[in-house]
């Protein structure tokens, strides 16, 4: 177990040198700030056609709005802020999956290309070390995605002063999971194939692209079951049930992808 | 100290070692030479756990490899003939890396990293401010020599070591290697520089196609074969007889 920690912080620490996550937390910024901008524009342009409305309207009281105006305005900048969760969810997950694509997908493989293999498995590491070990470094990695993921949506809502729907709290652990999955595919696949061509066919590798009278509908994973898009957008409320199903899943999946990412490796002739 | 018993390894229809057998006892300086392809890479590889044998036996300090690969592995050290290395960590990151990865204490292993970048000439702020991608190809190797040394292992094995190391250092390393094996230590040293071997080896094995050609003392296979110097032997075994005429034919064609 120590080996597989050790090989996991390995792996760790070399993509900190690369910046990885500093990059990633410098993008979150960005988008943090580029969408507070964006949002107190909007915000103030729909409280502008509000105020206006109100002072135009030859049925309202002489100051300000009327409560159904108010409500209105409450209502338009609620869905206002849910279209923005929502976005910055998707972005969130767009990248994450990206992220996890490149480093899933390069962890094995490109130390077998690059040579440097040779020098951990001539260490007392067995394969299954090396393997776990570097899938446990890019699912700390991930975790410090998905925990930026979240700190970057509390901290957007807080500064635009609004309630964050009830379905996004589950948002980071389930884009977290869907990544964790990807991963597993990217990292069998890039025993296989080219690391580039294992990140295109992982990506496609969800049942999504198939109808249900498809055989491969039950075969490939379900990513789009952890995207809850539309219940962040209409602040729905996800069951716990529901999260620890997908928990599960997701769990299973990861651990036969890696079974048979062990069995391909362990058979790997690293000449 | 090292034990090979018939040891073979196939990739497909080509086999690349075939039943290779001979025994080194501690303390030897064993040369391993033969042509590109002759099969020094894969056995070194078997024997430090990379590959899986085909076939056959071989066992490492009494550990068998192919059912005490990890034991194998903790008592061996390897320095592999390609200069790769983890650029993303830097040196220092790296060896302490693999002293955690041999149980060795961290303030021991820092002590010993100190040791070994004082023997190579190295700064320790080199090793702790600049990643290993950033280094030279020699101070790449002298990072992966200590890597091989660090957990003072009883065997060791060297393909190509020199590759990359200034004269200076080439020097203090032979010089390192003779020591280590006074101590007892079990070397195995596969080089193309076939001086060096028959200065530095106390027995070479030459082999070729996978098999075993030639194993004894350098100077007493010379005597034998009456080829004057090792590496007129090693040509004149492995083919390469022809190879000064062959030169200077090939050399005309350059002629106007």
């Amino acid at each position: 177990m120590k080996t597989i920690f050790l090989i996991a912080s390995d792996s760790i620490r070399a993509l900190l040198h690369q910046r990885l996550l500093l990059g990633v937390m410098l993008a979150w910024l960005a988008l943090i700030i580029f969408c507070s901008v964006e949002m107190s524009s909007e915000r103030n342009e729909i409280t502008q056609q509000y105020n206006y409305q109100a002072a135009t309207d030859s049925t309202g009281t002489t100051n300000g709005m009327s409560k159904r105006q108010q409500q209105r305005l409450r209502q338009s900048l609620k869905a206002e802020s849910s279209e923005y969760q929502t976005e910055i969810y998707g972005i969130a997950v767009l990248g994450g999956d990206l992220v996890s694509l490149f480093i899933f997908s390069t962890a094995v493989s490109s130390e077998i290309r690059k040579g440097t293999i040779r020098l951990t498995l001539s260490k007392p590491v067995s394969r299954i070390q090396f393997l776990l070990g570097k899938y446990l470094g890019g699912v700390a990695v991930m975790a410090g995605y998905a925990l930026t993921t979240a700190l970057a949506i509390v901290a957007f809502a807080h500064i635009q002063s609004f309630s964050l729907n009830p379905a996004i709290k589950w948002a980071p652990w389930l884009m977290f999971c869907e990544q964790l999955m990807l991963g597993s595919v990217a990292m069998l696949l890039s025993l296989f194939v080219h690391p580039l061509v294992a990140a295109v066919l992982s990506f496609f590798s969800g049942n999504s692209f198939y109808s249900e009278h498809n055989p491969l509908y039950y075969i490939l994973p379900g990513y789009r079951d952890f995207h809850i898009f539309s219940q962040v957008y209409y602040s729905s409320l996800i069951n716990w049930k529901d999260v620890l199903f997908l928990s599960l899943y997701a769990l299973d999946f990861v651990i036969i992808m890696l079974l048979l990412a062990l069995w391909r490796f362990r058979a790997k002739e690293l000449i | 100290m090292i034990s090979l018993d018939k040891l073979t390894k196939r990739f497909g229809a080509q086999t690349a070692v075939d039943a290779l057998s001979f025994e080194v006892s501690p303390g030897q300086i064993v040369g391993f030479l033969g042509p590109n392809g002759a099969g020094k890479s894969t056995t070194l590889k078997m024997l430090t756990g990379m590959i899986e044998p085909s076939g056959g036996r071989a066992a490492v300090c009494g550990f068998d490899l192919q059912t005490q690969p990890i034991e194998v592995k903790r008592n061996v050290g390897f320095v592999p003939e390609s200069g790769a290395v983890f650029e993303s960590l830097t040196g220092l990151e790296y060896l302490e890396m693999v002293g955690a990865l041999y149980g060795i204490p961290q303030n021991a292993a820092r002590a010993r990293i100190k040791q070994f970048i004082a023997f190579f000439d190295l700064s320790f702020e080199t090793l702790t401010d600049k990643l290993l991608g950033a280094y030279s190809k020699g101070m790449r190797r002298k990072v992966v020599i200590t890597s091989a040394l660090l957990h003072n292992p009883p065997v060791v094995f060297f393909d190509e070591p020199l590759d990359g190391l200034d004269a200076n250092a080439a020097v203090g390393f032979k010089a390192l290697i003779q020591t280590l094996a006074r101590e007892g230590k079990t070397i195995v040293y596969s080089s193309h520089i076939l001086d060096v071997v028959e200065r530095v080896c106390h027995r070479v094995i030459i082999i070729d196609k996978g098999k075993l050609l030639l194993d004894g003392k350098p100077d007493e296979l010379v005597a034998a074969h009456d080829s004057g110097t090792l590496e007129k032997l090693f040509t004149r075994l492995t083919g390469g007889t022809e190879l000064e005429r062959r030169a200077e034919d090939f050399a005309r064609t350059f002629r106007p």
